[in-house]
């Protein structure tokens, strides 16, 4: 459905998108997880045809996206767009007469379940409001691809429970591909179906979720009696203090010898040892 | 499938629904047009009258840069398609020369038969040259002109965060600066606004104005196409 052939994009010397070539297949919610500046944006604005990149190709159902060739399949709403200053009914009214795919019933539905006031201007929403309007734009404009900035930002923990729900009625009416960025790495789970995570402008891990929750966990024991396992293993991240050696693992469980313990290990975890960040810094 | 001809109107409807800054400019110099009017029937300032209709050309020279400089991404910002909006932007243009061409020689008719044994009025349609002509090849003469003042100014904000407008905008500035002193380039900057403005001979001056106005609006597609959201 999307396919990526050597993709960087660049901003003068800093490479935002570096060399990502990847498949991302239909009717599936992907998780794109990266620290801030992992170039998230950049990789679904370039998706989307909002802007060229620097090299490689990007194709959406076999046609080359460009500026000058917008995919029509995809709908992606920068999180932090402005739109017109007019009340949400006149804004989603205008939406489906831009595209006749635009389900108008599903997004009156949504403002109504997220107590947007149909009749307040789209100036007068709190910024968590304009994503949330944002969001259910895209959801609502029947596309086959979403691409979702960072949808979350700005949401309390009811709202972001309430935009799960909305993702999952979305999805569940009109199966499509999904893609979401976000930094709520563990809520993410909840409809996900795979995850992506970028780094400093590169693909470093792409997974099914259910692999992780399978595949992913911590040896914790002597140094003497964890590196030696370690060898025939796909090692994430290992840490020593005195004598003893914590690593994080990503692969099939074996059988382990006396003296190492196993932990099961989140996605926030998994994520933080794979990018790198010392899980206990202040 | 997508009805790309309501795509197209409801863009057009959004951009004229969408341009305050341009009504409120637009009527601000309307009441300076009321005060002027007011001011040579009183005596207070000489009988020379500006007609207020001229006004309506400054709206010609706002709604573009509105509508490229704001309307465009609020319009893909709701899904609208590129494609759309090039084609719902020249219904405005069109639709906008138009009205304006026709509001212009009505506002104009009135002050004549009102005003015109009492104060002089300067209207552009008599002071192109236009008026002479008649009424309607008037207002055609007018909307041509119109149209290519708004295509013009529609591509020139379209190319302000490129490169090749700060060229465009060099060129123009140099155009004004050295051909003005300079008695032959400024016979070529004479030739060229009598060719689409001051010409005596209808037809050249509005088929230039139309195929300049198709040609430039011709070379916006790329522009439109290169554009980043």
């Amino acid at each position: 459905m999307i396919k990526l052939k050597n993709v960087s994009k660049h901003y003068g010397k800093s490479n935002a998108i570096d060399n990502i070539s990847m498949n991302i297949d239909e009717n599936k919610i992907y998780c794109l997880l990266g620290c801030n500046g992992a170039g998230k944006t950049t990789f679904l604005k370039m998706i989307a045809g909002h802007i060229n990149p620097s090299a490689g190709e990007i194709e959406v159902n076999g046609n080359s996206v460009s500026t000058a060739k917008m995919p029509e399949d995809i709908s992606f709403i920068d999180n932090r767009a402005k739109q017109f200053n007019t009340s949400l009914d006149k804004l989603v009214l205008m939406a489906a007469r831009y595209d006749d795919r635009f389900d108008l019933e599903f997004a009156l539905k949504m403002i109504t379940k997220f107590h947007l006031n149909k009749d307040k201007k789209f100036g007068q929403l709190s910024f968590g409001m304009q994503i949330i309007f944002n969001t259910l734009l895209s959801l609502a404009s029947n596309r086959q691809i979403v691409l979702l900035d960072e949808p979350l930002l700005g949401l309390d923990a009811i709202m972001r429970n309430k935009f799960y729900n909305l993702l999952n009625d979305s999805f569940e009416k009109n199966p499509k591909t999904i893609i979401i960025s976000s930094h709520l790495i563990d809520e993410m789970t909840r409809s996900a179906g795979e995850l992506l995570i970028l780094d400093e402008g590169k693909l470093l891990f792409r997974s099914p979720i259910s692999d992780i929750d399978e595949k992913a966990y911590s040896l914790i024991g002597t140094t003497e009696a964890v590196v030696p396992v370690l060898e025939t293993l796909n090692v994430i991240n290992v840490k020593t203090l005195g004598r003893h050696t914590t690593a994080c693992v990503f692969d099939k469980h074996v059988p382990m010898a006396d003296g190492i313990s196993v932990q099961s290990v989140g996605l926030q975890e998994f994520f933080i040892n794979l990018v790198g960040g010392d899980f206990d810094e202040e | 499938m997508k009805n790309r001809s309501k795509a197209i109107w409801a863009i057009a409807a959004a951009n004229f629904r969408y341009l305050v800054p341009a009504y409120i400019v637009t009527g601000v110099f309307l009441l300076v047009g009321v005060y002027n009017l007011i001011a040579s029937l009183t005596g207070l300032i000489d009988n020379n009258y500006v007609d207020i209709a001229n006004y309506f050309y400054v709206f010609a020279v706002i709604a573009p840069i509105i509508i490229v400089s704001r309307n465009f991404k609020r319009v893909m910002y709701l899904n609208g398609s590129k494609h759309d909006f090039y084609f719902g932007c020249f219904l405005n243009y069109v639709i906008g020369a138009g009205s304006i061409s026709l509001i212009d020689i009505i506002i104009f008719l009135i002050a004549k038969n009102t005003l015109g044994s009492t104060l002089v009025i300067w209207n552009l349609v008599d002071v192109f040259g236009w008026w002479e002509h008649g009424m309607v090849i008037a207002y055609v003469q007018q909307f041509s002109f119109l149209l290519l003042i708004e295509i013009f100014m529609h591509t020139l904000t379209s190319i302000q965060n490129r490169w090749y407008g700060w060229v465009m905008d060099i060129i123009l500035a140099a155009i004004l600066i050295v051909f003005i002193p300079i008695s032959e380039l400024r016979s070529l900057l004479v030739q060229f606004f009598n060719l689409i403005i001051f010409n005596q001979r209808i037809s050249p001056q509005i088929f230039s104005c139309l195929f300049l106005s198709v040609l430039i609006y011709m070379l916006y597609l790329p522009i439109l196409q290169r554009k980043k959201i």
